[in-house]
């Protein structure tokens, strides 16, 4: 078993904000709204009561959305720009845990002072002021709240931490590399992958989600981001020192999570990578997966850098793109 | 025009890329390959070069800007990045097509891998520009022991300026031939003696002289990376120029 080597790649699994893609196509038996905004690189969505909350890593603000369609920016603008690896940071995602507003931020963005509120969970209260619950990580991109726990996923250290509100924190899972096929490898250089070895790619983690007590990850396999190199493993809430069980597999780079009300998996995929153009525009996908993972559904199709989908209620979906795009669907009633 | 640069007797022709001249590398024999190395490193033969002219750094993301501008090509994939696209430092992501058309445009062509050796390893068939001495973070910028981090402890996390590293420079005063971005040439990939050419089976390009993130098996003067041309994502893959004899 070797690591990748040689000529590298400086991206993270968000690389470079994408430019607009085609309309994405909706499967049959879903209404299909978008939002635009441009210049915002949206990143994750939550649901607080009747509003929508997002982050736009354009301007580090945190925005609510109200019935009325509104973008309501608030809280403060916390740090912002790109990072050394020339991805965006900044705020990732923002959940509602009790009487504050939890956000998973960024690593330091490059030609920044360093910021306290830097690779951090930060609560942000009533009042809008800002307090680090914890700033021991290297790169929070997402976390899910179950009482009094924040379960977070920490996309540089490959690692899901459980955080409590006083800021204590133990980590959960570390990752290690995954195995990857050598064949597609083996087309980019044949000095650096023989076709007799196999390769390791890094298991980043990107989305969380909770279900009947189990921990739900999505693992967005390193560069060369090789298509179906993507997983979703899942973990007891409680931890404990089992492996982690594989739930599916064949992604092609997920990274995001969440549940329906009917238990189905709803798995977002960033898309797929072409070695010589980077991620194609309009091949990321929603994908709904049953409790038996097979068949899988393809919801929507045609998205560009997708990062986040929200299930909002039994019958509506959210999902964001770092190219400012909101796309909400709405499955219709059966007549 | 013909200025005196401060490496030694070596002359160097100012060029046409604006700050950074072409050094004159003599004709004459020298040892190209090695038989202790990889196999398709094999044979180390002694062969008549003709002279030839090597850019003395790395090329920059400065002047490859400029040739941007002047021709409409697309920008380097990192021209944006906080530091791998500062204009100090060597252009990367550039596909092989890119690097031949710079140089192209300047009426110069990349190396061939013979004359990467050349200018790499003098006539004596040196292990490092510098000499026998094991590269270490004074003369070249290279990664960790265990492949494939960069290293700071040379002074940098990724890429240098391509005026760094002056200790690490070969007899003629070129620098950076080893250490801080791999480099394409115009070779083929093909074992040694082959007749193999662009348009037979493979057309892999070879990059010479490892980076700022290569291990200690990687960063040598012979060894042959062989890349698809057409990948440009790459953030430790650059290039210089040369003008061959007439």
């Amino acid at each position: 078993m070797r690591p990748l080597r040689a000529l590298t790649i400086v991206t993270g699994f968000l690389l470079l904000v994408a430019g607009a893609g085609a309309e994405p196509k909706v499967a049959p038996g879903y209404r299909f709204e978008t939002v635009s905004v441009p210049g915002a690189v949206f990143g994750g969505l939550s649901r607080d009561g009747d509003a929508l909350l997002l982050t736009d890593l354009a301007s580090g603000r945190l925005y609510r959305r109200g019935p009325d369609g509104g973008l309501e920016a608030f809280g403060p603008v916390l740090p912002h720009g790109l990072d050394v690896i020339g991805d965006p940071t900044g705020p990732y995602r923002v959940v509602r845990a009790g009487r504050s507003l939890i956000v998973a931020q960024g690593w330091t963005p490059v030609n920044s002072g360093e910021s306290p509120l830097d690779h951090a969970l930060i609560a942000i209260d009533a009042a809008d002021q800002a307090r680090v619950v914890s700033s021991d990580f290297w790169n929070p991109f997402d976390l899910v709240v179950s009482g009094e726990s924040y379960y977070v996923i920490d996309s540089a250290k490959n690692s899901v931490e459980r955080v409590s509100a006083d800021g204590r924190k133990e980590t959960l899972l570390s990752f290690r590399r995954m195995e990857a096929a050598a064949t597609t490898l083996r087309s980019l250089s044949p000095t650096e992958f023989s076709k007799d070895e196999s390769y390791e790619v890094d298991a980043v983690p990107t989305g969380i989600a909770l279900r009947d007590g189990r921990l739900y990850v999505t693992l967005f396999g390193g560069f060369p981001f090789l298509a179906g190199a993507g997983k979703v493993v899942s973990t007891p809430e409680a931890g404990g020192t089992s492996k982690p069980q594989l739930a599916v597999e064949g992604l092609n780079a997920p990274v995001s999570i969440a549940f329906d009300s009917d238990g189905g998996m709803l798995v977002l995929e960033h898309g797929i990578y072409d070695q010589k153009e980077g991620f194609q525009k309009g091949s990321g996908r929603l994908l709904k997966l049953g409790k038996t993972p097979l068949p899988r559904e393809v919801i929507l199709d045609g998205l560009t850098r997708p990062v986040s989908v929200l299930a909002w209620d039994a019958r509506r979906l959210v999902i964001s793109e770092l190219g400012g795009n909101l796309y909400f669907l709405t499955r219709l009633l059966a007549r | 025009m013909v200025v005196m640069v401060g490496f030694g007797a070596t002359a160097a022709d100012v060029g046409p890329i604006a700050g950074n001249p072409l050094i004159e590398i003599p004709a004459g024999a020298f040892v190209f390959g090695r038989n202790d190395g990889l196999e398709n490193e094999h044979p180390r033969q002694r062969i008549e070069g003709q002279g030839f002219a090597i850019n003395r750094t790395e090329i920059t993301n400065g002047q490859y800007r400029r040739f941007v501008g002047a021709t409409g090509r697309r920008p380097a994939f990192y021209a944006s990045h906080p530091l791998l696209g500062l204009d100090n430092r060597p252009v990367v992501g550039v596909s092989w097509a890119d690097a031949n058309a710079f140089c192209r445009y300047y009426g110069l062509a990349l190396p061939s891998e013979q004359q990467y050796e050349r200018a790499a390893r003098g006539t004596a068939g040196a292990a490092f520009p510098w000499g026998a001495a094991a590269p270490d973070a004074t003369k070249a910028n290279a990664g960790a022991k265990i492949c494939c981090s960069g290293d700071e402890s040379d002074g940098y996390s990724m890429t240098a300026p391509a005026e760094s590293f002056a200790e690490g420079a070969s007899e003629e005063g070129v620098l950076n031939l080893v250490g801080n971005v791999w480099e394409w040439t115009s070779g083929v990939y093909a074992p040694y003696g082959s007749a193999a050419t662009a348009t037979s089976a493979g057309t892999y390009r070879v990059l010479r002289g490892g980076s700022w993130n290569s291990d200690p098996k990687h960063l040598t003067t012979t060894y042959r990376l062989a890349y698809d041309p057409e990948f440009r994502f790459s953030a430790n893959g650059g290039f210089r120029c040369v003008r061959s004899a007439p």
